[in-house]
């Protein structure tokens, strides 16, 4: 059965081809909601509600573009969503610093070791660092996304760079120093 | 800035291809999601109205039985001989109505009869036969009706058949004309009984004279052979009125004997054991992987019941039913250095806590490896989480009887519909109960499906001691449960029924 089919039977609401819809993207979505989330609960969290929209509103999906990039933007939507009804709780420092080079060797860093990183970044250094490195939103689309202003989310990406390299230079010293 | 950039593309071209398989569990609560909701909306409605309207039988039921239970309660003590009439009146109508009347006309034919040939013989006849059959004939009018009705079945039935046999005719004649003086006193008498009489008391004159005339010895012995016929047919029938009479009463008396004891009030105490079939939690998605543990607690209340027939009653109540669970390994800060972390399980979680306790924040003390501040709560000590809740049960059920001796069995089933009543969360640390708060997503009207077995012990003809272990699988208890919780809860519920 093509995807085409499985999607029309999808907004029959048929439980079959629901779960074969899931079977073949579910590992693609997941790991945008383990990037996107905290921990590992979260991210499950995270698929389960963007599945559940997925199959809610899969009759407004029209054959024009691409499904798995429309079940992407969900995904990330859903993860947006969640970050947005918890963001009173997100206290990042609002000091506004200047974007600074940062290069790091490219070796010897796992990505379970990058996934966990980037759970670790506070809520929102999480999130613009997703929308603009990984997913190519520019600052005007994160700013409004996050309902921030396009500056907060340059500052904030920079920060969040500059957390990663130590995190991965800290990591790799250790590495080193176990080798040596 | 291509240094800048070395450090993005680090990320890009490492988790460009990234995928990870999220477990099965994930599926199976996906489409739980997605069809459950259909699923809850047809059944819920369709039982619910059944039980409204089962709840409305019960009750107009109960309030007639009290209301035709107190009339007659009244009728009985203040005027039981009323009470035995009216019985009578009814039995009357459902099968021997006609004979009754018949045997009322009978009486009253039979005392015109009587006393027409009492006249007539105390008048007419000094013979010591006569006087004999006048002290019998008064004799039988303080008789019952029954032995009334006989005697003037065979006195008519006589008539008839005196008239059948051809001798009887000319022998009367006869008579007639040597006793002319007997029938100046008939005039007084109605037409019908005149003649009656008048036959009746021929043939009594047969009797007394038949030596002086061989035809009516011949006559004689037709009527004897002909009386005792019809004596012994007028018996049999008075028999059977009689049989009927008193079939009916004791099928009357045993249809009282069941209404009356179609009512049933029992009450019950159980020690109810709340669980869920599956691995998940009502209160947190981080703790759906923790260990669980049940407490015992009680449910108490009281159900009428209605015997519809001997093997099916429909019964409703009102239970107390107080539940709870405790979730073990769950660590719990308190302060105001809220991490991203801390914030992301507050906002997943369904605990609302209370004014004192704003700053608390649960974690399962899994979900920590996952997180970047092991520091934050390693400080603090591993304790549990204890939910509370309590319902006002009502509960709609039939019961079906198996065995119904000394010992009986029965099974049972039903709904109940869950009223929420008490909703507390607290924190259990080396045995200091702190209240957290409530939790946010237990419906406040909720229902179970109820499926038990019911053995009891007449401990006498009224009262009866009943055990039920019934499993109640909850419905509609729980919004947003993380995994697969799936509550249910059991009790052993014990009490005694009373009938009436």
């Amino acid at each position: 059965m093509g995807l085409e089919q499985l999607i029309e039977q999808c907004k029959k609401n048929d439980v079959k081809a629901q779960g074969q819809i899931y079977k073949l993207f579910a590992s693609k979505l997941f790991s945008i909601c383990l990037k996107y989330s905290g921990n590992y609960a979260e991210a499950e969290d995270n698929l389960q509600d963007a599945f559940v929209t997925i199959f809610n509103k899969i009759s407004q999906f029209n054959n024009t573009g691409s499904f798995e990039g429309w079940m992407k933007r969900i995904t990330v939507n859903t993860a947006l969503q969640r970050y947005r009804s918890v963001a009173v709780f997100d206290l990042v420092n609002e000091h506004q610093i200047e974007d600074e080079s940062i290069e790091i060797d490219e070796d010897a860093v796992s990505i379970d070791f990058l996934l966990k990183i980037i759970q670790e970044l506070p809520n929102r250094y999480r999130m613009v660092f997703n929308l603009y490195v990984l997913d190519d939103y520019s600052h005007k689309d994160i700013a409004e996304m996050l309902n921030i202003s396009t500056g907060t989310s340059k500052s904030n990406l920079a920060r969040a760079r500059m957390i990663l390299k130590e995190k991965i230079e800290y990591y790799k010293a250790n590495l080193n120093s176990q080798t040596l | 800035m291509s240094d800048k950039k070395h450090i993005d593309r680090l990320f890009q071209e490492k988790l460009k291809d990234f995928e990870a398989i999220p477990s099965d569990a994930i599926w199976e609560s996906i489409e739980s999601k997605l069809h459950d909701k259909k699923r809850k909306r047809r059944v819920i409605p369709i039982w619910w109205q059944m039980a409204g309207v089962a709840a409305v039988l019960v009750l107009l039921l109960t309030l007639a039985n009290l209301v035709s239970n107190n009339a007659i309660e009244n009728n009985s003590t203040e005027n039981p001989v009323v009470g035995t009439d009216d019985k009578d009146n009814l039995n009357v109508p459902a099968i021997p109505s006609d004979s009754s009347t018949i045997l009322n006309n009978f009486q009253d034919k039979n005392v015109v009869e009587e006393t027409s040939e009492r006249k007539y013989l105390n008048s007419n006849s000094n013979s010591i036969a006569t006087q004999s059959q006048n002290s019998i004939a008064t004799i039988t009018n303080t008789k019952t009706n029954l032995e009334e009705s006989e005697t003037q079945n065979t006195g008519s039935l006589v008539n008839r058949g005196l008239n059948n046999t051809p001798n009887t005719n000319t022998l009367a004649t006869n008579t007639k004309a040597d006793e002319g003086v007997k029938s100046s006193n008939l005039p007084k008498l109605n037409q019908n009984t005149i003649e009656n009489s008048q036959k009746y008391s021929e043939t009594e004159v047969l009797i007394d004279v038949p030596k002086n005339d061989p035809k009516t010895a011949v006559t004689d012995i037709h009527r004897d052979e002909n009386s005792n016929l019809i004596k012994d047919n007028s018996e049999n029938n008075t028999q059977t009125l009689e049989e009927a009479i008193t079939q009916a009463n004791n099928t009357i008396e045993k249809e009282e004997g069941e209404k009356l004891s179609r009512w049933n009030i029992s009450t019950n105490v159980a020690p109810v054991y709340f669980s869920s079939l599956g691995e998940g939690s009502s209160l947190d998605d981080q703790f759906i992987g923790n260990s669980k543990s049940s407490e015992i607690n009680l449910s108490y209340g009281i159900t009428g019941s209605y015997a519809i027939n001997n093997k099916l009653k429909i019964r409703a109540g009102i239970n107390k039913v107080n539940l709870g669970y405790n979730t073990n390994d769950v660590i719990i800060s308190t302060g105001a250095g809220i991490t991203s972390i801390e914030a992301f399980s507050r906002g997943n979680s369904n605990i609302n806590f209370n004014a004192k306790n704003e700053n608390t924040t649960v974690l399962s003390s899994q979900s920590m490896s996952f997180s970047s501040a092991p520091e934050i709560v390693s400080s603090n000590v591993k304790t549990s989480l204890n939910q509370e809740f309590g319902f006002i049960e009502v509960p709609i059920e039939l019961e079906y009887s198996i065995i119904n001796k000394k010992i009986g069995l029965n099974v049972i089933g039903g709904f109940s519909t869950l009223l929420l009543d008490n909703n507390k969360v607290y924190s259990t640390l080396n045995e200091n109960r702190v209240l957290l708060g409530e939790a946010q997503n237990i419906n406040s009207t909720s229902y179970s499906a109820n499926f038990g077995l019911g053995l009891n012990y007449n401990v006498s003809e009224k009262i009866k001691f009943n055990l039920e272990p019934t499993f109640k699988y909850q419905i509609n208890t729980f919004r947003d449960t993380s995994g697969d919780f799936i509550p249910y809860f059991i009790g052993f519920y014990t009490g005694l029924s009373y009938k009436f």
